[in-house]
């Protein structure tokens, strides 16, 4: 039960842009180790900005 | 089922599909024919089931084998063009959640509501049929076509593959479209809230929760989503409840209190506002909500259909097939049609398969389970929504329904003129009910989201043992309300960028997305485009559903036609002319379908159907001096807004036909070896993440 809930967590997580953050930075340290590594809120408020300039929703 | 099963896992496998066909055969056979005896809910579940079931199994399996040639061992742009925020792989059940929040809205909603004036058996054939055959095969064609293609946009894919003829038309039509769109639900968000304190103190509290999550998620707790959400939904809960308070204080309710006008102009301000705010302020938080209550409730609505099972009482058939319905005025062919877009066919879904889907995948065998299997999902909520329309007591919900223009202005005239169409309602009943409900009356309160929310009451309200009926009328109305205003929000925004684009190649600085200037002044403009249309619809006696939706319908269906017709066009170009007519099929259809809505709201010599009509007729009894003074005196503005319906329907037209030859006259070349727009596939690719 408690494996179940876990993973419904971590589903709601990936769905709504929880964990985007960690993706980013794991993909930072795989392909660009030197790059610096952006903060959880300046990567947030970037991240927004570009999602939101195309359609996402529908009717 | 794989080559290698044995005979008998074979025999297993052809015994049950033969008996998911029969079951389905005898549903769907059970739907169409029962007359007179009320129907179980159960049957359309069944027959939906088992029609989704055999569809996917089979037709969208021989889409991906034999069509699009899809390819498992093929690397997808996800996983070519990793950037580690766009183009990331992703798991496909996180991909399937993805893309359903983002193409179910209140559309599968609200047209099986209006639609269900015609009975509930025209609607759900056109939901099951139009969906497998129809709008399944579009959303996952245009995948396919967008995961070959880097992950372009429709808009870019009919530039590339048709010319810049293709290329504009669809530019402009999804602008009018979005202007459309949002119009008629900002309509809808203002009918359910009419002199309802509950309701408009509900949905005006879902403003400043929203702004307390924008803050939260960027000042104290930044980026934590899941979090912030969760106390949104606390908050949300509680301002449902809140108002029940607020509808019971005298000294509160006055200030909850407006009639349409006032509300039309404060989501007219809201939407202005909204659109010109930075995204992480509003719109953002606002979605977070949105998402997780739309999805939460249409998997509890099809829970408690499952465990209630309701009977529907709705006739299979009803005498306004001929075209004379309450709700909206135009015969069962081709009205039904184009007023269910969404749930069976919405070329909306096109720029989302087309958008952020493909840039996810991480193989492309899954397009089939999100493009046809996502659709499926929709198409399904589509059918509870019928469900829910139909579960109401049929005199019930024409009261709701039907606009005081039609059924006339007093209660017991309503009932009167309903109740002789041989649906009996009487004034105490409709009362009684608007009293369960927590508002002061339900009469007349037309655009589907009131009578979907009684609906919902009731069948959720069973499930708690018969109690909280306003509570659960009020959650309905919220839940309906919040994402309305999303689309609105997110809707105005993707149009202002459409306008930005067209605008800089006027002048530069105004195509600038962050030239504050130019994002005002490009708001305020399509602002003023829908918020017109809703103001008017607002103010038309005949209830402004009547002509807004089916201008929303005609221009969904032919983004849908430009969809098929760039999908179709691929198909050609890919050398598998022999199966065009999967898409050319459903394309034929639409343009047939689309041409004679279109043709009927210009022409029609029936004042509440052709535009052009109801522009003499005003004309004529304004010269007669049949009208009441203050009808006179808007003559003026509701002619000219007729020929605004009549000129966009013409666009409408004139698009859709554009494209239809384009793509015949490019399809038709490269069958003669002649040369067209090169076919932009990018070249194969072995995948390195493990393919099927």
């Amino acid at each position: 039960m408690r494996r179940l809930l876990a993973a419904l967590g971590d589903y709601l997580r990936w769905l709504n842009g929880d964990c985007a953050y960690e993706r980013w930075v794991a993909h930072l340290r795989r392909h660009h180790p030197q790059a610096p590594v952006p903060s959880r809120a300046a990567f947030y408020r970037d991240e927004l900005e570009r999602r939101w300039s195309g359609v996402r929703r529908c009717c | 089922m794989p080559a290698t099963a044995s005979p008998a896992r074979r025999g297993l496998a052809i015994f049950t599909w033969l008996a998911v066909a029969i079951l389905g055969a005898a549903a769907v056979g059970g739907i169409a024919i029962s007359r007179g005896e009320s129907i179980n809910s159960l049957w359309f579940i069944v027959a939906a089931v088992c029609v989704y079931a055999i569809a996917y199994r089979f037709y969208s399996h021989f889409v991906a084998a034999k069509v699009l040639l899809l390819d498992g061992s093929r690397a997808t742009p996800a996983e070519r063009l990793e950037d580690g925020r766009d183009y990331v792989p992703t798991n496909r059940w996180i991909v399937f959640g993805h893309h359903f929040a983002a193409i179910a809205g209140p559309g599968p909603l609200i047209g099986p509501t209006l639609a269900a004036q015609f009975g509930y058996l025209p609607g759900t054939l056109w939901i099951l049929v139009g969906g497998v055959l129809g709008g399944c095969v579009q959303d996952f064609v245009i995948l396919f076509c967008s995961l070959r293609r880097n992950g372009r946009s429709l808009g870019q894919m009919a530039r590339d593959e048709l010319g810049p003829v293709g290329g504009l038309a669809a530019l402009l039509g999804v602008m009018t479209i979005m202007i459309i769109l949002i119009a008629v639900l900002g309509l809808v968000v203002v009918n359910a809230m009419k002199h309802s304190p509950w309701g408009t103190f509900t949905v005006a509290m879902t403003i400043p929760i929203a702004l307390f999550m924008g803050l939260y998620l960027r000042a104290i707790r930044p980026g934590r989503v899941l979090e912030a959400t969760a106390i949104g939904i606390v908050l949300l809960l509680a301002a449902v409840a809140a108002g029940g308070v607020v509808d019971q204080l005298p000294a509160l309710r006055g200030w909850f209190d407006y009639d349409g006008r006032v509300l039309a102009l404060a989501v007219i301000a809201y939407g202005f506002t909204a659109a010109v705010l930075p995204v992480w302020l509003l719109l953002a938080p606002r979605d977070y909500l949105s998402t997780f209550m739309k999805v939460g409730t249409i998997l509890a609505l099809a829970v408690a259909i499952v465990l209630l099972r309701p009977e529907i009482r709705m006739p299979a058939l009803t005498q306004f097939v001929d075209g004379t319905g309450p709700i909206f005025a135009g015969a069962v062919f081709p009205f039904v049609f184009i007023t269910i877009a969404c749930g069976a066919i919405s070329g909306f879904h096109a720029l989302i398969s087309s958008g952020t889907t493909p840039k996810l995948l991480a193989n492309e065998a899954d397009a089939r389970m999100i493009g046809y299997g996502g659709m499926m999902m929709e198409s399904f909520t589509a059918v509870m929504a019928m469900i829910a329309a139909c579960v109401l007591e049929p005199g019930v919900f024409f009261a709701i329904n039907s606009p005081a223009g039609v059924v006339g202005q007093g209660a017991a005239e309503a009932v009167a003129t309903i109740s002789s169409w041989g649906y009996p309602v009487t004034v105490a009943q409709m009362e009684a009910l608007a009293a369960e409900m927590g508002e002061a009356t339900l009469f007349a309160r037309t655009g589907g989201a009131p009578s979907l929310a009684v609906g919902m009451a009731n069948i959720f309200s069973s499930l708690s043992g018969g109690g909280l009926l306003a509570l659960w009328y009020h959650f309905a109305i919220m839940f309906e309300a919040l994402f309305i205003l999303t689309t609105l929000d997110a809707g105005t925004r993707v149009a202002r960028f459409m306008l930005q684009e067209l605008l800089g190649r006027v002048y530069a600085p105004l195509g600038r997305v962050s030239w504050y200037p130019g994002v005002i002044f490009a708001s305020a403009l399509v602002v003023l485009g829908w918020g017109w249309f809703l103001y008017q619809g607002v103010v038309d006696p005949l209830g402004g559903i009547n002509s807004l939706w089916p201008l929303f319908g005609i221009s969904n269906q032919m983004l849908a036609a430009i969809a098929l017709c760039v999908a179709t066009s691929v198909i050609v170009k890919s050398g598998r002319a022999r199966y065009a007519w999967v898409t050319a099929a459903p394309l034929a259809w639409l343009v047939v379908v689309t041409s004679s809505a279109a043709l009927a709201k210009i022409f029609s010599a029936a004042p509440r159907i052709g535009f052009l009509a109801h522009a003499a007729d005003l004309e004529a009894r304004l010269a007669a001096g049949t009208l009441a003074a203050e009808v006179a005196a808007q003559v003026p503005r509701l002619v000219f807004n007729d020929y605004l319906n009549t000129a966009l329907t013409v666009l409408f037209l004139v698009i859709t036909w554009v494209l239809v030859l384009d793509t015949a006259r490019v399809c038709r070349r490269h069958l003669r070896g002649l040369p067209t727009p090169p076919f932009t596939e990018e070249p194969y690719m072995a995948t390195a993440l493990g393919g099927r």
